[in-house]
């Protein structure tokens, strides 16, 4: 299922495409990415995790937030082979 | 009797906690770390039972602290039961810590919170889960305090035959040889070991070590790459997707969606809103009508203010707005060269800023009112489909909707680039998308030199620029900057109604930054221009005599081409040091809206933002894309290249309706 959600990332579907070809919850996609993210196939890229932003005078400004991008580690491509 | 309450996070154990235990209870620290331990005690039919609250975790991985507590309490501590607590509402999210608990424990009452919830998505059948599972479920509301009695009642008399979590026979074959082993060794729970050592758990491997037990760590090694042989995956990815087909089949086994395919308000929202084809004349068309709200509610206050500052020519003569009349007052104690720069500079200068005020805060109201309804979240992902389509995908594109906030950040951002290319490609781009200031700027001028229909206008540069960026961004990865892309996925925020103090806060929070720049930098900047246009001595204010006057006769002939007047050129020159200078420095030069209207032909003034658009972007862009590519020659490029594209849009533009004859 993991190699699944990460092919699926990686063929530039949206988690709701992919929850629905795996006939699964979204939610517990969201969960199954943040298990991902632990196991190292994931790593997020949320506004308040990161250091540039964090750092950033114009952080108020910003309108990067609301959501949460995950992208694929060296661990995540190497698992789904070419990406 | 120990009970243990574990579960995921925000599924309302605290509430099935605090219905157990009432006031019976004390909080501390586990041993060691400042992760909270709850602790209380209740008495069932004169039993004693102590309860501990465990962290909330989705799994019970060696990769996080919660995580390792909680797998440490169960296997040290051992507890007599384990309630699992599950919002049922979100019941296939909830079951994958369930599959685990199973391995370390065989008393486990699976309580399903939230459950009046979950009824109005799907029928779960209860029995068939506890007969599956072979374990007791109990269906509660926590916090209407619904489930607590059979709960208890299920902790004193519960029955337990647990289904273990079976692997497939290949996998199941592997466990048993090393569990046979770790059973020797005194381990306890013995399977639950013998797979997270055949997994690589650090954790268990840790502990094997420790006991000296050497063999049944390379036996466990050969195994684990018998197992990745046959699936051809890694070790963790196969065990834990197994582990998630097991909690996914029980999930569809026992709960069935009430209404078709379980689509939520959101998902029907989506359908439409993300649509390869519709979605992004949506993307536009929310855009128009956002600007049409700006300028409509805007326009009355931006005409008061600055009738307020600088009055209005009526047929009966000049109506002194508050500049003049503070100039004419200050003029009775103090020379005149200050009464102007005081009025005329500064004065004038706080005018300017606080006449596009009402656009700025309504732009933040409208984006506000867009990013706290997700729809924002949304629009990140239409760029991606639009630039996946064009050849330029990956992480790139989020520097470049960083842009729209403001360049520099946007820059900086694209440090989360590995790929070099990937990244000189999104900085090279970052400059073209209009940030924050520039659309500003727009905005004023839109509604000065088209009050008929200034959001036509703005809405038009805004979608020249992203056409722009497309385009060169294909030519881009094509050519000179061919990158590897970074796959990545967007988690979107469910649609809600945003509340009035959620918008308000965020428009502050973004005037503000606006604001105070304005209100240093510009008013800054109206100092400098006045003294430019009032020097030399004894030369009238701003008439060619005047050193600004010298430049602009000097310059003029460079701006023919493009329609762009001298006072134009000098804006933009002040505009390399912050976009929203251009509107001051129109203002200490007019002193009026109707003023600067005069000076241009509508031809002129969209040639004129057209040529803003593009050209240079401000210092502390391009010191940014100097510091990020520590590249002159780079930061070059990116001057010329803003600087062709708005000479190649103004000069085309400008030509071909002045050949047309209309509105030259």
């Amino acid at each position: 299922m993991i190699k699944k959600v990460l092919r699926g990332i990686c063929e530039g579907k949206t988690l709701a495409e992919i929850a629905e070809e795996m006939d699964m919850e979204y939610s517990a996609l969201i969960a199954m990415l943040e298990h991902m993210v632990k196991m190292g196939y994931l790593v997020r890229g949320k506004k308040e995790n990161n250091e540039i932003c964090s750092t950033c005078p114009l952080q108020k400004v910003c309108s990067e937030r609301n959501y949460t991008v995950y992208f694929l580690t060296e661990k995540g491509k190497k698992l789904v082979g070419s990406c | 009797m120990i009970v243990a309450l574990a579960g995921n996070p925000n599924t309302g154990k605290s509430t099935i906690f605090n219905a157990l235990t009432g006031m019976k209870q004390h909080v501390g620290n586990w041993p060691g770390v400042t992760v909270e331990k709850k602790e209380g005690e209740m008495e069932i039919n004169g039993t004693r039972v102590k309860v501990v609250d465990l962290p909330g975790t989705y799994s019970l991985t060696a990769y996080s602290l919660e995580e390792i507590i909680t797998r440490n309490f169960i296997i040290e501590e051992k507890p007599d039961i384990i309630v699992d607590i599950i919002d049922a509402s979100n019941l296939e999210r909830n079951l994958y810590l369930l599959t685990e608990l199973l391995e370390l424990h065989s008393k486990i009452i699976v309580v399903l919170n939230m459950f009046d919830e979950a009824q109005k998505k799907y029928n779960i059948d209860v029995d068939l889960m506890s007969k599956i599972l072979g374990l007791p479920v109990v269906p509660a509301v926590g916090i209407r305090g619904k489930g607590i009695d059979e709960l208890k009642e299920k902790i004193l008399r519960g029955k337990f035959n647990p289904k273990k979590v079976e692997y497939p026979e290949d996998v199941e074959k592997r466990i048993e040889k090393i569990e046979e082993k770790i059973k020797k060794l005194g381990l306890e729970p013995a399977r639950w070991y013998a797979i997270k050592v055949i997994e690589n758990d650090v954790e268990v491997v840790k502990k094997i070590k420790d006991k000296g037990a050497r063999d049944i760590l390379h036996l466990a090694e050969h195994l684990r790459h018998e197992i990745e042989d046959i699936y051809g995956d890694d070790i963790e990815s196969v065990m834990t997707s197994f582990r998630y087909s097991f909690a996914h089949g029980l999930f569809h086994e026992v709960a069935e969606p009430i209404n078709v395919g379980g689509v939520t308000i959101t998902d029907m929202l989506d359908h439409v809103i993300t649509h390869k084809i519709f979605g992004i004349p949506i993307f536009l068309a929310i855009m128009y009508l956002s600007f049409q709200f700006v300028f409509l509610v805007a326009a009355p206050f931006q005409d008061a203010i600055d009738l307020l500052f600088n009055g209005k020519d009526a047929a009966g003569g000049h109506i002194p707005g508050l500049v003049d009349l503070s100039y004419n007052w200050m003029l009775t104690f103090m020379p005149d060269w200050l009464s102007s720069f005081i009025n005329h500079g500064m004065l004038r200068g706080l005018g300017a800023v606080l006449t596009f005020t009402p656009v700025i805060m309504l732009l933040f109201l409208i984006l506000s009112f867009l990013e706290d309804s997700g729809y924002l979240a949304r629009v990140a992902f239409l760029m991606d489909s639009v630039m996946k389509k064009m050849g330029l995908e990956g992480r790139g594109i989020i520097p470049l909707m960083l842009g729209f906030g403001c360049n520099v950040p946007a820059v900086m951002a694209t440090r989360t680039l590995k790929d070099e290319n990937e990244r000189k490609l999104s900085i090279a781009l970052n400059p073209l998308i209009p940030c924050g200031a520039r659309i500003q700027v727009f905005a004023f001028l839109s509604s000065i030199f088209f009050p008929s229909n200034p959001a036509l206008v703005l809405w038009s540069l805004l979608i020249l620029s992203m056409v722009v960026v497309f385009f060169l961004g294909y030519i881009y990865s094509k050519t000179i900057f061919r990158g590897k892309s970074e796959p990545f996925v967007l988690e979107l925020p469910p649609y809600r109604m945003p509340t009035m103090k959620g918008i308000s806060i965020h428009m502050w929070e973004k005037s503000e930054g606006f604001l105070r720049k304005a209100g240093t930098i510009i008013v800054g900047a109206a100092a400098i221009i006045w003294i430019f246009a009032a020097l030399p001595w004894g030369v009238e204010y701003g008439s060619p005599d005047s050193y600004i006057g010298m430049f602009a006769q000097w310059i003029a002939p460079i701006g023919t081409a493009f329609g762009l007047t001298p006072e134009a050129i000098i804006s933009l020159i002040f505009g390399f040091f912050a976009k929203e200078v251009v509107i001051d420095v129109l203002y200490v030069l007019f002193g009026s809206k109707d003023a600067i209207l005069a000076s241009m032909t509508w031809a002129q003034a969209y040639s004129f933002m057209l040529f803003m658009l593009f050209y240079t972007p401000c210092v502390a862009t391009l010191a940014a894309v100097y510091n990020e590519t520590k590249s002159k020659k780079f930061t070059l490029f990116v001057i010329l290249e803003g600087f062709f594209l708005a000479a190649l849009f103004s000069f085309t533009f400008y030509t071909i309706f002045t050949l047309l004859g209309v509105g030259a």
